[in-house]
Parts: structure tokens; C-alpha cells; sequence
């Protein structure tokens, strides 16, 4: 694959011990969305944190165009071309400016042009009238939209979702799934989309790969994964209850 | 004089007064000690801070053997008696001890490193504290928002500069109001080492409690201000 923006070889990961993603191969095309979607402990969180150069390799290399991640490439660098949002805000004392601009402001950029700049993202996200507060003031919702604001602002050459609307209630975590949706249609950047939820798969993804005990299981169009789901761990992971047992008896 | 009698609550009532007298007229000699006593603490926290925020901001995360030992040793070095302190760089600062050359016996620089060290390990535990009751992703969060080094620490020392101001207050009020290492280090030498507490302790042993007096007055003030400012900064951080 060598129009891949993103190209993980091989990467496996050791945590506390364990191996918690077996060797895995991995390609993020640009402007596509790319779910990751599996059980709890399935290694979906790390695989993220791997691609976007936040955990140690145990083996395998990770390619961003072309360029090899530690070799050409230093972490440094490559976290002022991405950005991530974690299910929980995460976000840092001040104002709502404050934390969307920061990003911007760790790479220099100077106080005007960093309010030119985050002043539209603030609208895009329906947050411009909470700049000001402080983030402490913040609903849950608000602050899940000021993180993403702070990932957006950077627009950034991928950009990595691990799990940012778990923590919503539903109806919050609907609406904003839906204009989020919208947003990244708008933007077409590389997105890498951490979820449980098979909706939100559906809705966000061009591609979802399927992940079980740290190992890719299925890796296609989130539909053809529901239609066709290439095992029975595959359908049962993504909800499938229909599951009977047949025989081929010739074609 | 027996105990309880008139006399005795008129002299400690006249001292009493005499100690504000000292305190409002600018007495030279209180204010040298006020003065002496706020330059050498303050020198000595601020030093205990520079070494130790990054200190315990290494020790909050490095993981290598023997690193419970050294917390154990700096939790121990909360309770670290003074005078312990005093007599250890005495007999080191001694003319032909191995920091005799330096010459620093009786001056304030001892006094300073005195209190440098009794301060320490209170900066360095609070510091690490502080940094690990921070959400762990906060540090990756910080990473992917492409933070160098230097911009991880200075965000996280934003974070937590709440526990940090505690932790300069915690290390002054333990060092201001401390009295044996500063005896045994300065020397209480009048204009140089004298301090509030060598202070006290000299004016009581020769009875003049007016005097005694408005040094405790100013030490509890002192006592008074920090717990004062202490409380404004939480209550004023409940908003971020």
C-alpha cells in the first residue's frame, strides 16, 4: 500500500508484561476515517496510542509518508502533525481560548493569530459563546467539545479518536456524533476512530477493522462487516445474534 | 511576685504593650531581626524549590530500583529534627572539617543552607504528590498536543501550582519558625544571624519579655499570613 499516509508494519506492543497487540500490520490512507472497533481489552486503546507514537514498540516500524517514525522521523515532529482526543477531556487550567489555542501556542504561534485561527473552530463546535469560561464551568459535553476543538485547530495530517464520546450521556453523545460526523465529511482529514459502539462505527468509519485479544480480525467497510462478517468471533463482536450453523454442501 | 498576682499579669500586660510599642515605632534592632529572619527563610525555601519541584518531578515518574527507598527518605525527612540538622553541617563546617574552607560558621549562608535542607525533602514529597494525583493520560494528552520537553514540565507545573505554593508555605512556615539548627548554624549574632526564634529564645532567657514578646507577635503573623494566603489561593482555585 504505498499511497498509505499512515503505515504500521508489524508493531506489537508489551504492557506491564503482556502482550497486549500482536504483531499487526495497519494503513491509514488520507482523508479516509478508520474505525477500530472491538470488546473492552481487546487492545484498541494501545493500537491507537502505537499508531500515534505515544507508546513503545516492542517490534515493527511505523511509516508517515514514507518517513520511518524514530529514524527519519522524531515522535517530537511527528506529534506537531497529529493530534489525539482521549475519552475523557483532558483538558488544562484556564479558559475554553486557552485550551483550544494551546496547541497552537506550543508550536509559537503568536497570541492574534491564534485567536484568528480558533475562533471558527469554536463556532464550528458550537462552544464560541463559553470562551471565556473557565474550564472548570464546563458541562461534560462542553468540555468533549473543547477537546475536539483543540485536536481541529491544528488541523492535522491524522487525527486519532480514542473512545471521545463514551463518556457522554446518550443524548448528548447522539447529537454530537451526528455533527461531528458532518464536521470530518467537511474536513476529509485522516482520522484513526477508537469506538465499542457499532452505530457510531457505522456512521463515522469508511473502513472499521475489527480487533480481538490485540489482534486484527476483519478490516473492511463497516458494512460489508455487518453483512458479512468473516468469522463467527467477527459477528458476535459486532452484535450479530442471527448466527446459525450450516454446511456447505457443494456450490 | 507570686504566681497569679497582680503584679505579675501588670508586667506581662505592660510587656505586652511595649512588644506593639517596638512593632509600631520601627525599632532598629526588631526590624533588623524581622528582616534577617524573612531574608534568610525565604532564600532558603526558594532554593529548596529550585532543586526540588524538579526533583520530585523526576522522582513522580522515573521508575528504577531503589526509588521507594529514596521516597521513604524524603517522607523521613519530614520529620528530620532540626537540631540533628544543626549539629551535622556544625561539626562538617567545623574549621578542619571537610567544609571548613568555606568558612561559613556563624554567617547567615549557613543558616541558609541550614534551612535549605530542612525544607528540601517537604518540597520534594508535596511535589510528588501533587504530580501523581494528576490524571496519567494528562502527560500524554500534553505529548500529542506536540509539547516539548521543557513545555510537558512547564504545563504540568501549571497544573499543579496550587499544591507547589502549598508546598513553598509548608517549607518557609517549617524553616521561619524552626530554632535549633538556626542556633547552632548562626550563632544568634546581632545585625547577622539573629533571627525571631534565636531571638526569642535569647530575650527570654534574659527576661526581657517585651521584647520576646513582639518577636512572637511578628512570628505568629508571619504563622498568620501563610495559612491566610494559603487559604485565598484554594479558595480561589475552586474555579480553574
Amino acid at each position: 500500500m504505498n499511497d498509505a499516509l499512515l503505515q504500521a508494519s508489524g508493531i506489537s506492543v508489551h504492557r506491564n508484561g503482556r502482550l497486549t497487540l500482536q504483531p499487526t500490520d495497519f494503513a491509514v490512507r488520507s482523508r479516509e476515517t478508520v474505525g477500530i472497533y472491538g470488546p473492552n481489552g481487546a487492545g484498541k486503546s494501545t493500537l491507537l496510542q502505537a499508531l500515534a507514537g505515544l507508546l513503545p514498540l516492542s517490534s515493527g516500524t511505523i511509516t508517515v509518508r514514507g518517513q520511518v517514525l524514530g529514524q527519519d522521523l522524531s515522535p517530537f515532529a511527528y506529534h506537531r502533525r497529529i493530534a489525539a482526543v482521549f475519552q475523557e477531556p483532558l483538558l488544562l487550567r484556564g479558559t475554553v481560548l486557552h485550551n483550544v489555542g494551546l496547541g497552537l501556542a506550543l508550536r509559537g504561534v503568536g497570541k492574534p493569530e491564534r485567536e484568528a485561527r480558533v475562533r471558527p473552530v469554536l463556532e464550528q463546535l458550537k462552544i464560541a459563546d463559553l470562551a471565556d469560561r473557565t474550564v472548570g464551568m464546563l458541562s461534560g459535553g462542553e468540555a468533549q467539545r473543547v477537546s475536539l476543538a483543540r485536536a481541529l485547530v491544528l488541523d492535522p495530517e491524522v487525527l486519532f479518536l480514542d473512545e471521545p464520546f463514551a463518556a457522554l450521556d446518550q443524548p448528548t453523545r447522539r447529537r454530537l456524533v451526528r455533527e461531528f460526523a458532518a464536521l470530518l465529511r467537511a474536513r476529509r482529514m485522516a482520522t484513526v476512530f477508537v469506538t465499542h459502539d457499532v452505530a457510531e462505527a457505522s456512521v463515522l468509519c469508511d473502513r472499521c477493522a475489527i480487533l480481538d485479544a490485540g489482534a486484527i480480525l476483519q478490516d473492511e467497510p463497516p458494512a460489508q462487516v455487518l453483512e458479512r462478517p468473516r468469522t463467527q468471533r467477527v459477528a458476535e463482536i459486532v452484535g450479530l445474534e442471527n448466527v446459525w450453523d450450516a454446511e456447505i454442501r457443494g456450490q | 511576685m507570686s504566681p497569679g498576682s497582680w503584679d505579675y499579669w501588670a508586667e506581662i500586660g505592660q510587656g505586652f504593650v511595649d512588644a506593639v510599642l517596638l512593632l509600631v515605632t520601627g525599632d532598629p534592632e526588631t526590624w533588623a531581626i524581622i528582616r534577617q529572619s524573612l531574608l534568610i527563610s525565604i532564600s532558603a525555601t526558594l532554593a529548596s524549590m529550585v532543586l526540588g519541584v524538579p526533583l520530585g518531578a523526576w522522582l513522580a515518574h522515573a521508575r528504577f530500583p531503589g526509588r521507594g527507598v529514596v521516597l521513604a527518605i524524603c517522607n523521613t525527612g519530614f520529620g528530620l529534627p532540626p537540631v540533628v540538622v544543626g549539629l551535622v553541617l556544625s561539626i562538617l563546617l567545623l574549621r578542619h572539617g571537610p567544609l571548613g574552607f568555606l568558612n561559613l560558621r556563624f554567617t547567615p549562608s549557613a543558616m541558609i543552607i541550614g534551612q535549605f535542607i530542612l525544607s528540601l525533602p517537604i518540597v520534594i514529597n508535596l511535589t510528588v504528590v501533587a504530580l501523581q494525583q494528576l490524571n496519567p493520560k494528562l502527560r500524554l494528552q500534553i505529548r500529542a498536543l506536540g509539547a516539548s520537553r521543557w513545555q510537558t514540565l512547564w504545563l504540568l507545573g501549571r497544573e499543579i501550582r496550587l499544591p507547589l505554593l502549598v508546598a513553598y508555605m509548608a517549607g518557609f512556615g517549617a524553616v521561619v519558625s524552626e530554632v535549633g539548627a538556626s542556633q547552632m548554624l548562626g550563632g544568634n549574632l546581632p545585625g547577622s544571624t539573629r533571627v525571631l526564634t534565636t531571638a526569642i529564645v535569647m530575650e527570654t532567657g534574659m527576661g526581657h519579655y517585651d521584647r520576646a514578646m513582639a518577636y512572637g507577635i511578628v512570628l505568629l503573623m508571619l504563622v498568620a499570613l501563610v495559612v491566610g494566603l494559603l487559604t485565598w489561593a484554594q479558595q480561589n482555585d475552586g474555579h480553574r
